[in-house]
């Protein structure tokens, strides 16, 4: 998996490409609180992930409450497969999708 | 009497009843007595009768006899007649005197001149004939016996008859009897004799002796009496007194049946209709009382005897039904709560076969048979966790419902003690601890319990005065097991107990029993004994344990045969297959053919993180050869996932080890299964809540979150722990 970073003052966009797994979502979980330090407006292009498992969603939640904290946060361009896993998980309601 | 049917009383016709009226019996009783005694009394009588009537006779013959010889001897000369007459007999000879009767003896008493008038012959004669008339007696005569020759020589006589009439020198033959009582009389009393003869049949003579100046006796006055008229007399008289006989004996009938209808027929005849009454009220369940009580008889007899204690049999069988109603409305009440506790006991022994279908572990079986409703005996088996499996055989003291109340104690404390995850020597300690206490009933009871450590097939074992175990090893024989007895449960206040161990391989197999099975009794007081049950156990050789205690139970009935059961039978049997074997120890990680036909594979990988890829890899082969969507493909992605993350972070830690994914494909439906098997701890992951997922509490569900999304993902998902492996199976229908 790919994480590409695009900072803006105190916006930030993480593009995730690949697949957020078990394996993956480790990596994003370690880098995340330093990715997040100071950032107001946080958004995730998920335009190149292809899969996101539970471990995935819990990396996801746990940025939601840092940024319910400091800012805001929105997942933008959901593809149907990832989107259907939102949905079923109620994740639709806990995030802003856009 | 008896009774030529069956019938009673009342079923029978008049005529029949009549047959047996007292009445009746009574008149005829009564007739035939007074019969039988009026004959006797007539007889009596007519003797009496015939006696003084001869009697009187006698004595008017004695006194016409007097007035002839007055008569004769002064009147005239008879004694001298007699002299003359006498003296030309004895003159006589003998074949003169056999001449008698024709003219020409008569001639030879010619000189006594008979014919003439006046003469001595003619005026007695005619003094005889005038006391003969006065009288009124059959004959006057003088006569003087022929004592050698036995003959009655006649004198003179005066019979009217003149046809019959004797002359004198004429003679009869006369009985020596009369002669000599005659000739020998002393002159006391009468001098008469009654004798039958051929000629005059019944005669009675009275005589009077004659005697000269000499005092010899010239001859007899004699007088005969008509006996005819005695006997007329005597046939009036007897008449007479049957005709009143009769009369009595009527009158007496009638008053006595009379008598005894009052005092004996009716009061007999009311018990009877009473007796009557009595039965039909109780066969029409007509609760009249006092049938007997109110018949009132005071007749001072037997008879009131009779129904003063059919009133108190009355009253008595009153009593004693009404005890027995209530002594059966108890019985029936105890018999219902008997068959409840029955139903209670045998709920309380786990009776479902086989008890844990999804171990595979082991086999299980047991059996009790009381001998009664309900019995002593148990057996029990339970999982204390999901390695260690409780088995329990014992058998309480006594018989019956304090027996079972003693087991249900004895079960209930020793599964508590055994479920606290308390060795089998401690369970049985504080089991004895809390039976002891307080045993006024002074029961107890022998237990054998045993805790299989089902991973290694450890098995902890104790024995509070118990049976010998049987124990089976794989190649082996059924032998006893010589375990070490601890004393009963129950019986003695701190005791304690040890425990020993045995560790089973596969194909063990562990056979508990109680006394019943060995001490069953045929017949002929013999009893079943361990050795032959050993020998049963053998001879069966099968690793099924239903099949053991079956052919056991079998044999037991089959020796014991009619006898009556005398204690429950109950065995427990559990045949030790050995933990499931994962298939870790021979394999490297790689791929390999999976059993169903080649249409699948598996891989066994060490259950990191970082095989994941290894894993997903094979999925997603498997998916693109059978041309999966790639939404359907994510899918089973994400279930694969969360169940690799659940091994991988819960089955060895915090060690590791092996988890193997087989891929499969079926058809028709078409679908994938995909199958986890690890050897981790036994854990079935699908037992998770389902996570609540509002916003609120997701904090707390973080880690059902997984299970939940397989859930979602796939069709069919189920979980299994069988030989020794956690096996999650999921399948997911392809389009």
């Amino acid at each position: 998996m790919n994480i590409e970073r695009t900072a803006d003052g105190t916006k930030l966009t993480i593009a995730l490409e690949g697949r957020l797994d078990m394996l993956t979502a480790p990596e994003l979980d370690r880098q995340l609180p330093e990715l997040l330090e100071g950032v107001k407006e946080l958004t995730f292009d998920f335009q190149e992930l292809e899969y996101v498992s539970s471990a995935g969603l819990r990396v996801l939640l746990s940025a939601q409450e840092t940024m319910n904290e400091q800012g805001s946060m929105v997942v933008k361009n959901v593809n149907d497969q990832i989107m259907e896993i939102f949905e079923v998980t109620g994740f639709t309601d806990i995030l802003t999708i856009e | 009497m008896k009774l030529k049917s069956n019938k009673t009383v009342q079923e029978m016709s008049k005529t029949e009843r009549r047959r047996h009226s007292l009445a009746a019996k009574t008149v005829r009783s009564t007739v035939i007595s007074c019969i039988l005694f009026g004959l006797v009394a007539e007889l009596v009588a007519v003797a009496f009768y015939a006696y003084s009537l001869t009697k009187q006779f006698i004595s008017v013959a004695d006194s016409a006899a007097h007035q002839a010889v007055m008569s004769a001897t002064h009147g005239a000369d008879a004694l001298g007649f007699s002299e003359e007459v006498m003296k030309t007999y004895n003159n006589l000879a003998a074949e003169d005197r056999a001449k008698m009767g024709t003219d020409g003896y008569r001639e030879l008493f010619s000189g006594l001149h008979i014919e003439e008038k006046g003469g001595e012959y003619d005026v007695l004669v005619n003094m005889l004939a005038g006391t003969l008339s006065y009288y009124d007696v059959y004959d006057v005569y003088i006569g003087m016996y022929d004592e050698p020759n036995g003959r009655l020589i006649y004198v003179v006589d005066a019979d009217p008859d003149m046809e019959t009439r004797f002359y004198p020198g004429d003679w009869e033959p006369v009985s020596r009897k009369e002669i000599k009582k005659f000739l020998a009389w002393n002159g006391e009393g009468k001098l008469y004799d009654i004798e039958w003869t051929d000629k005059y049949g019944l005669l009675c003579t009275v005589g009077l002796p004659m005697k000269n100046e000499a005092g010899e006796i010239a001859s007899f006055m004699l007088v005969d009496i008509s006996v005819e008229n005695v006997l007329v007399g005597m046939g009036e008289f007897a008449l007479q007194l049957t005709l009143a006989l009769i009369a009595v004996t009527l009158l007496l009938a009638w008053l006595q049946t009379k008598r005894i209808k009052r005092t004996l027929v009716e009061p007999i005849n009311r018990i009877s209709e009473a007796s009557v009454q009595y039965v039909n009220d109780r066969k029409n369940h007509v609760s009249e009382k006092d049938h007997f009580s109110n018949l009132d008889i005071h007749t001072g007899d037997e008879i009131e005897n009779l129904s003063l204690n059919m009133a108190a049999m009355e009253r008595e069988l009153e009593e004693y039904e009404a005890d027995l109603t209530k002594i059966t409305a108890e019985k029936e009440r105890i018999g219902t709560e008997l068959s409840l506790a029955t139903k209670i006991q045998a709920a309380m022994l786990p009776r479902i076969f086989p008890p844990f279908p999804e171990r595979t572990e082991f086999d299980l079986y047991a059996m009790m048979q009381p001998a009664r409703q309900v019995g002593g005996d148990f057996y029990d088996f339970f999982l204390i966790d999901e390695d260690h499996l409780c088995l329990v055989i014992a058998d309480v003291s006594g018989k019956g419902i304090p027996a079972a109340l003693f087991m249900m104690i004895s079960k209930t404390i020793l599964q508590s003690c055994a479920m606290l995850g308390k060795g089998a020597a401690e369970t049985l300690t504080k089991m004895n601890e809390a039976l002891s206490t307080n045993n006024q009933a002074r029961m107890f009871v022998t237990v054998w319990v045993g805790i299989l450590e089902i991973s290694t097939g450890r098995l902890t074992a104790a024995n509070g005065g118990h049976e010998y175990p049987v124990l089976k090893r794989k190649d082996g024989a059924f032998e006893l097991i010589k375990d070490k007895h601890g004393f009963v449960i129950g019986g003695r206040k701190n005791t304690v107990y040890h425990e020993y161990e045995l560790q089973l391989e596969p194909g063990d197999i562990i056979y508990v029993y109680t006394d019943g099975v060995p001490e069953a009794t045929n017949a002929s007081m013999k009893m079943f004994g361990t050795e032959r049950m050993v020998e049963v156990l053998n001879r069966i050789d099968d690793a099924d344990p239903k099949v053991l205690i079956d052919g056991v139970y079998e044999s037991v009935n089959d020796f014991v045969k009619e006898a009556e059961p005398f204690d429950d039978i109950t065995m427990l049997c559990l045949t030790y297959k050995g933990a499931a074997k994962s298939e870790t120890e021979d394999s490297d990680p790689s791929l390999k053919s999976a059993d169903n036909g080649g249409s699948g594979t598996t891989l066994t990988v060490e259950a990191v993180a970082d095989n994941f890829p290894k894993v997903v890899g094979m999925i997603e082969e498997g998916l693109n050869a059978v041309d999966c969507s790639p939404a359907d493909q994510m899918k089973i992605q994400l279930a694969v996932e969360e169940i690799y993350a659940n091994v991988t972070n819960y089955a060895y830690a915090p060690q590791t080890g092996n988890v193997t994914v087989t891929f499969a494909t079926e058809e028709d439906p078409k679908a994938a299964v995909i199958t986890f098997a690890d050897s981790g701890v036994p854990y079935n992951p699908l037992l998770k809540a389902d996570p609540d997922i509002s916003p609120e509490v997701r904090r707390r569900t973080k880690g059902g979150l997984g299970i939940f999304m397989v859930k979602k993902n796939v069709d069919d998902i189920s979980y299994e722990y069988r030989d020794g492996q956690n096996i999650l199976r999921m399948k997911k229908l392809l389009p």
